[in-house]
C-alpha cells in the first residue's frame, strides 16, 4: 500500500514535470512545485504511520483484555477501588426467551396412601418454564410440567398488562384465580403438598383450564380488584359438560397494609358450571392471609397464616351434594434461610360428604439461596375408612435460569 | 445526552393525557428518586414511592397494594440494572396501565443516565452469586449519578408536560447544583477516611468507595447475595488483619450480628448505615441520608 502511494506521487511528479517542460517554467517555480510535493509526501507518510500506530495501540489493548480476563484487576474509580467480580463466557441466547428448568424431587416413606401410591424416591416434576414479551402489547409465559414420562402445559398464557379502560387480560391455559394456593405451582408451596382439601375437592391438577381471564382495579380507599373468567369447561373433577358448555370463575381480592410490616389478603371466589351428569356444580372460596414480615430484617424474619374455606355443591340426577373442605397453615421464618410451617387439613368426600378426612403436617424448610430447597415434612391423617396414617417426606428442589418473580 | 433526549421525545406522546389530570402522576421504586421527583417537579408532580428506605431494596414484596398507585401512574421511574427483577415484573403485568409498561414513554429507566460500574465481561452466572448481568445497581450513593439524573428528569418532566417545561429546567439544574455542592462537603468530610482499608456486607456501597477513595478490602457475603460460612468468615476475618482493616461498614437492613461477632474477632469497629432515603430518622432526605452516612463512618472510625 505504502509502495502504491510512493509510485502514484512518482507518476505524479513526472506529470507535473512534464507539464512544466510544455510552459517553458522558471527554476524559482520547478522549486516551488518540487517543495509542495515533498510536503505532500511527508504528509501521506504521516497519516499512514499515525494509522499503523493506532492498530497497534488496539492489538495491544486486546491482548491485554484476553490475558486478564483469567484474573480480572480490582475495580478502579476516581480515587478508590473495590474487590473485581469474576467474568463468565458471553452468552449466546440473548434473543432467546427466558428459560428456566424446575426439577423437584420426594423420598416419600409411611403408609399414606397417596405417597404410597407414587414411588418412594421419585422425579415428581420437571417444570419447564418459558417467558418473553410477545411483542409490545403482550407477554407470553409457558409451564411446561414433565411428569412420570408425560409432559403437559401447565400453563400456557398471554399476558395483556394494558388493556384500554385500565383492563388486563389474560388469554390461554391457565389455573383459576380461585383462592391463593391452587394457582401455586409445585415449587411454591409451603409443603411438600396440596392440602386435602384441594386435591379431594379439586382434584391432582387443580382448577386449571383453557380460557379468558380480565381483571380491573376497583375504585376502593384499599386496594380491591375483580377479576371475572371464562373457560373451556372440561377440568374433569368438576366439570366436563357438553363440549359448549363454558365454566365461570370470579374473583374479588381485597388487600391492606396494615402497618409497613404486616397486611392482610382476603379473596372470595364463586365459580360454576356444568357436570358430566349434565347438570351444575357451584364452587366457593374464602381465602384470608396474614403475612407479618419486619422490613428491617425482611430476610431473616417473617410470618405468613393463610386459610382457605372451599365449598363445593355438586349436582346430579340423584340431586344435590354439598361438600366442604379447608386448610390453615402457618409458614414462620426464624432465621437467614429457615422456615418452619404447620398445616391443618379438612376435606368432606365430594361423592359422600357424610365421610371426611383430617389431620395435620409439620414442615421443616431450608432454602441455602433463593434457587434451592431441601424440605422435611411429617403427615398424619386420619382418612375416613382407613384410619390414622402417617408419611415423611423429603423434598429437594432447585430452579435454574432466570425463572421470574411470582404475583403476591 | 443522546438517550435523554430521546427518552424525552418519547414522553412527548404522553403529553395530552398528563394535562388532562392537572399534576404528573409520578411512581418511583424507591425513595432516593422520589426525592428527586418532588425536588425537581416542585408542585406539577405528585410522587409516590414503593420501597421503603428501611427495607433491602433487592426483596420488596410485589404487594397488591402497589397496584393502586402503579394503575394511575404517567411515569415510573426504575432503578434498572435487574435491581426490580424480583417484584416489579408481576406488578406491571397486573396495573392495567399500558403507559409505564417496558418499552413504553412513561417507563423511565434511570440507569439510563448514569454509566454504570462492575458490567460483567462476557456474562454471568449464579455461581457467582446474586451479581447483576448489567452492572452495579446502587449508584445512588453517588451525588454526581443523582445530579445526572436531576437533569434527565427534567427533559422527562418537561417533554410529559411541556407547559411547566421551563421549570423542571430551572428546577433540574438548581438541584444538579445543589447535588454537586453536597458532592464537595461529603469528599471533604471524608478526607480523613481517604484510602481507609474497609470491609462493607454488601456491594451496596460500590459507587460511595470508589468516588469517596476507599480502599475495600472484602464483603462478608463470600459473593453477592450469599450467606457468609465459617469459612468465608474466617478468610474474611485473616484478610482484614493482614490488611488493617479497622472499620466494618453494614447496612442498617443486614444482620448485624454476623458484623458485630467479626469486629469483636478482629478489634474493627462497626458503621451501622442507612443506604436509601427514609432508612433512618435523621436520613429523609438524601442529602440528609449522605450527611447521615458521613456522620456514621467518621463517627464508628472514632471509636
Amino acid at each position: 500500500m505504502k509502495a502504491m502511494t510512493i509510485a502514484l506521487c512518482a507518476l505524479a511528479v513526472v506529470g507535473t514535470g512534464a507539464r512544466a517542460m510544455a510552459q517553458s517554467p522558471t527554476a524559482d517555480d520547478l522549486q516551488k512545485q518540487l517543495q509542495a510535493l515533498q510536503k505532500q509526501m511527508q504528509q501521506v507518510v504521516q497519516d499512514y504511520q499515525s494509522q499503523v500506530k493506532k492498530l497497534q495501540d488496539q492489538i495491544t489493548a486486546l491482548k491485554a483484555g484476553q490475558a486478564s480476563a483469567g484474573a480480572p484487576a480490582p475495580v478502579q474509580g476516581d480515587q478508590g477501588s473495590v474487590p473485581p467480580i469474576p467474568a463468565a463466557p458471553p452468552s449466546p441466547a440473548l434473543q432467546n426467551p427466558a428459560i428456566s428448568v424446575l426439577p423437584d424431587f420426594t423420598y416419600s416413606g409411611g403408609n399414606d396412601p397417596y405417597w404410597k401410591s407414587q414411588d418412594a424416591f421419585q422425579v415428581r416434576e420437571v417444570e419447564l418454564a418459558f417467558s418473553a414479551a410477545i411483542d409490545p402489547f403482550a407477554t407470553a409465559n409457558v409451564f411446561l410440567s414433565l411428569e412420570n414420562g408425560h409432559l403437559n402445559a401447565e400453563e400456557a398464557y398471554a399476558a395483556f398488562p394494558g388493556l384500554p379502560g385500565g383492563f388486563s387480560m389474560k388469554v390461554g391455559k391457565f389455573y383459576a384465580d380461585f383462592g391463593k394456593q391452587n394457582s401455586m405451582h409445585t415449587h411454591m408451596w409451603f409443603q411438600a403438598d396440596q392440602p386435602l382439601a384441594l386435591r379431594t375437592m379439586l382434584g391432582d391438577e387443580g382448577f386449571n383450564d383453557m380460557g379468558v381471564s380480565l381483571n380491573h382495579l376497583l375504585p376502593t380507599p384499599w386496594m380491591s380488584d375483580l377479576t371475572v373468567e371464562v373457560s373451556g369447561g372440561r377440568n374433569t373433577d368438576l366439570f366436563g359438560g357438553k363440549r359448549s358448555d363454558l365454566s365461570y370463575n370470579v374473583a374479588w381480592r381485597n388487600f391492606w397494609d396494615l402497618t409497613d410490616n404486616a397486611n392482610l389478603e382476603a379473596q372470595l371466589s364463586l365459580a360454576g358450571g356444568k357436570n358430566a351428569t349434565g347438570h351444575g356444580t357451584g364452587l366457593g372460596n374464602l381465602s384470608v392471609t396474614y403475612r407479618f414480615k419486619p422490613l428491617a430484617s425482611g430476610t431473616r424474619a417473617s410470618f405468613l397464616w393463610r386459610t382457605e374455606v372451599i365449598r363445593e355443591n355438586y349436582r346430579a340426577m340423584d340431586g344435590l351434594t354439598r361438600s366442604t373442605g379447608a386448610f390453615s397453615y402457618v409458614d414462620w421464618q426464624f432465621t437467614r434461610g429457615w422456615f418452619a410451617g404447620l398445616r391443618a387439613d379438612y376435606a368432606e368426600h365430594p361423592a359422600d360428604p357424610r365421610m371426611h378426612d383430617k389431620g395435620g403436617a409439620l414442615v421443616l424448610t431450608y432454602f441455602p439461596s433463593e434457587f434451592q430447597k431441601f424440605r422435611l415434612q411429617y403427615e398424619r391423617i386420619n382418612y375416613a375408612g382407613l384410619g390414622l396414617r402417617n408419611a415423611v417426606v423429603f423434598e429437594y428442589g432447585f430452579a435454574i435460569g432466570p425463572h421470574g418473580a411470582h404475583p403476591f | 445526552m443522546k438517550r435523554t433526549i430521546m427518552t424525552a421525545l418519547m414522553i412527548a406522546g404522553t403529553t395530552a393525557s398528563v394535562l388532562a389530570s392537572g399534576k404528573l402522576n409520578v411512581v418511583s421504586v424507591y425513595p432516593d428518586y422520589g426525592w428527586l421527583a418532588s425536588q425537581v417537579g416542585g408542585d406539577h408532580v405528585a410522587v409516590s414511592v414503593l420501597a421503603k428506605g428501611t427495607q433491602d431494596p433487592h426483596f420488596v414484596d410485589a404487594k397488591p397494594s402497589f397496584l393502586v398507585a402503579l394503575h394511575k401512574a404517567d411515569l415510573l421511574l426504575v432503578n434498572g440494572l435487574q435491581l426490580e427483577v424480583g417484584f416489579l415484573p408481576p406488578l406491571l403485568q397486573q396495573c392495567g396501565n399500558a403507559k409505564i409498561q417496558p418499552g413504553a414513554p412513561g417507563y423511565v429507566d434511570l440507569s439510563t443516565f448514569i454509566k454504570p460500574i462492575e458490567v460483567p465481561v462476557g456474562g454471568v452466572d449464579r455461581s457467582m452469586g446474586d451479581i447483576h448481568p448489567y452492572g452495579n445497581p446502587h449508584y445512588h450513593l453517588d451525588p454526581r449519578n443523582m445530579a445526572a439524573i436531576a437533569t434527565g428528569l427534567a427533559g422527562v418532566f418537561a417533554a410529559a408536560d411541556p407547559a411547566h417545561g421551563a421549570e423542571y429546567a430551572k428546577n433540574g439544574e438548581a438541584v444538579s447544583a445543589q447535588l454537586m455542592s453536597l458532592d464537595a462537603e461529603v469528599a471533604h468530610d471524608l478526607s480523613p477516611l481517604k484510602g481507609a482499608p474497609v470491609v462493607a456486607y454488601h456491594a451496596t456501597l460500590d459507587y460511595f468507595f470508589l468516588h469517596y477513595a476507599f480502599n475495600v478490602v472484602g464483603f462478608v457475603e463470600p459473593k453477592p447475595g450469599i450467606k457468609p460460612s465459617p469459612v468465608s468468615l474466617m478468610e474474611l476475618e485473616k484478610a482484614m488483619r493482614d490488611k488493617g482493616v479497622k472499620l466494618l461498614i453494614v447496612e442498617n437492613y443486614e444482620d448485624i450480628k454476623i458484623a458485630d461477632k467479626i469486629a469483636g474477632d478482629t478489634g474493627a469497629r462497626v458503621a451501622v448505615i442507612p443506604s436509601y432515603t427514609g432508612g433512618a430518622p435523621d436520613a429523609q432526605t438524601y442529602p440528609a441520608l449522605m450527611r447521615a452516612i458521613v456522620h456514621d463512618l467518621l463517627g464508628a472510625s472514632r471509636g
